[in-house]
């Protein structure tokens, strides 16, 4: 019964407060709430749009990358292990996919591979508005039979913060093999000394055709032979002897 | 609005008297703005989640079709450009056999080949029915769909292919050159095309 009357006046009161309608003030602090809910929206889109906007800039720095790598598995030996060549040609223009990023820079290290401390490293910069400089000439490079060239690129990213990527791979001179990379099994120095001939053939004809090409092959349908590697890998060793050298992707961060 | 100044002891009278007409004009003019502000922001931000999501949506699109066809570019023999439709045609070494098992190539004169080297697998991307598809045979896969306003253009250096893709926000005006920082380009090298 009590709480019957109890609901009652529970009742009688909410309803009587309702024909009161509600006050100025009651009304202003809701819309602040709401208007801080709002606000709390904007600020989740805000940060968003600076979202999207990273992820494409992101994007766009690892195609910048990719072309770079593309420009070198073009190049023959010679010309990857060249500083004057990765200064005057590599870096003479800004990738091509790099347009919507600003304040681009880039450098390029060829450290020998897999032992780097053999030989001084090629180090080339590029930054933005500057003319590309040789910072380590890297002089005894190309004689090395693999190389090991780290790609970096840095933009200006939302907000003026610098960005970064970093691409890695390695190029050998002849193809990349069980027999010129220690990883997948101990290089023979006797067949290191065909592939570096094959190779030597390759890369002194640069940019000539079929006859390079089949030279290179020749020396490459070996190695994989002998490493028994699959067929994928075969076809890689393939193209890279076509031009004298191959890239195997190690990473990208 | 004078009685939320009145002392709480005010007479219930005078509170109860009601508001005035200007009263009722002023208070509703600043509900109205505070709701049409409100109204409007919500509806600006709804809008500007759909637009964020639609240019994620379409540079994943973008993305992928760059890296199908720089997948197959690499492989390829040859190639075939067309602007005018946006159609690129490839022909790539037979690879794999019916069964999907990779194919052991065969050495003739220092070249690799695999299966008949005169039957080559032919493989093309068009735009059909407001998508782009990659078609290899008889075999149709739905590389990006609802790309309408993807414009694909190609260029042939010989050795190197130069692929860019745009397209056109939400919230833009559509036109050639409503475009800014949608373009992607993609530079691959064939290595597989003999040099000449």
């Amino acid at each position: 019964m009590l709480v019957v009357v109890l609901m009652l006046r529970t009742i009688s009161s909410l309803r009587e407060r309702a024909k009161r309608g509600v006050t100025l003030i009651e009304c202003m602090a809701a819309m602040a709430v709401a208007s801080l809910g709002l606000g709390a929206l904007m600020s989740v889109n805000s940060y968003q749009l600076r979202v999207v906007h990273a992820t494409h800039d992101a994007n766009i720095a690892s195609l910048c990358i990719e072309e770079r790598m593309e420009q070198m598995r073009i190049a023959t030996w010679k010309q990857i292990t060249d500083p004057l060549y990765l200064r005057s040609s590599f870096y003479a223009a800004g990738p091509k996919a790099g347009g919507a990023l600003t304040n681009v820079s880039e450098k390029i290290i060829v450290n020998a591979y897999p032992d780097a401390t053999i030989a001084n490293p090629i180090v080339v910069e590029r930054e933005d508005g500057n003319a590309p400089a040789i910072k380590g000439p890297g002089p005894e490079m190309a004689a090395q039979q693999s190389v090991r060239v780290d790609l970096y690129l840095s933009y200006d990213g939302v907000g003026g913060l610098r960005q970064n990527r970093q691409t890695s791979f390695v190029l050998s001179n002849g193809g990349v093999s069980r027999l010129t990379l220690p990883a997948f099994g101990a290089a023979a120095s006797g067949t290191s000394t065909d592939l570096a001939s094959a190779s030597s053939s390759g890369s002194g004809s640069s940019g000539s055709s079929g006859s390079s090409g089949s030279s290179g092959f020749s020396g490459s349908s070996g190695s994989g032979g002998s490493g028994g590697s699959q067929s994928g890998s075969g076809t890689s060793t393939c193209i890279a002897n076509t031009r004298g050298n191959v890239g195997g992707l190690i990473g990208i961060k | 609005m004078k009685f939320l100044l009145l002392p709480p002891n005010f007479p219930r009278a005078a509170a109860q008297r009601g508001f005035t007409q200007v009263e009722m004009f002023v208070s509703l003019a600043v509900l109205s703005i505070l709701t049409a502000a409100m109204a409007v922001g919500a509806i600006t931000i709804q809008r500007s989640f759909q637009a964020s999501q639609s240019y994620t949506q379409k540079e994943a699109d973008q993305m992928r079709l760059l890296d199908y066809l720089a997948v197959d570019l690499r492989n390829a023999l040859t190639v075939q450009t067309d602007n005018a439709t946006g159609t690129i045609q490839l022909a790539l070494p037979d690879y794999y056999q019916t069964d999907g098992t990779p194919r052991e190539p065969h050495i003739v004169h220092g070249m690799a080949y695999y299966g008949d080297p005169s039957q080559p697998v032919h493989v093309s991307y068009s735009r059909q029915n407001g998508m782009l598809v990659r078609q290899e045979g008889s075999k149709t896969t739905a590389v990006a769909k609802d790309v309408q306003d993807f414009n694909v253009a190609f260029r042939d250096e010989g050795q190197v292919i130069e692929v860019s893709v745009s397209f056109v926000p939400t919230f833009q005006n559509s036109g050639g050159g409503n475009r800014p920082g949608t373009t992607t380009i993609c530079r691959t090298l064939l290595r597989n095309k003999r040099q000449s």
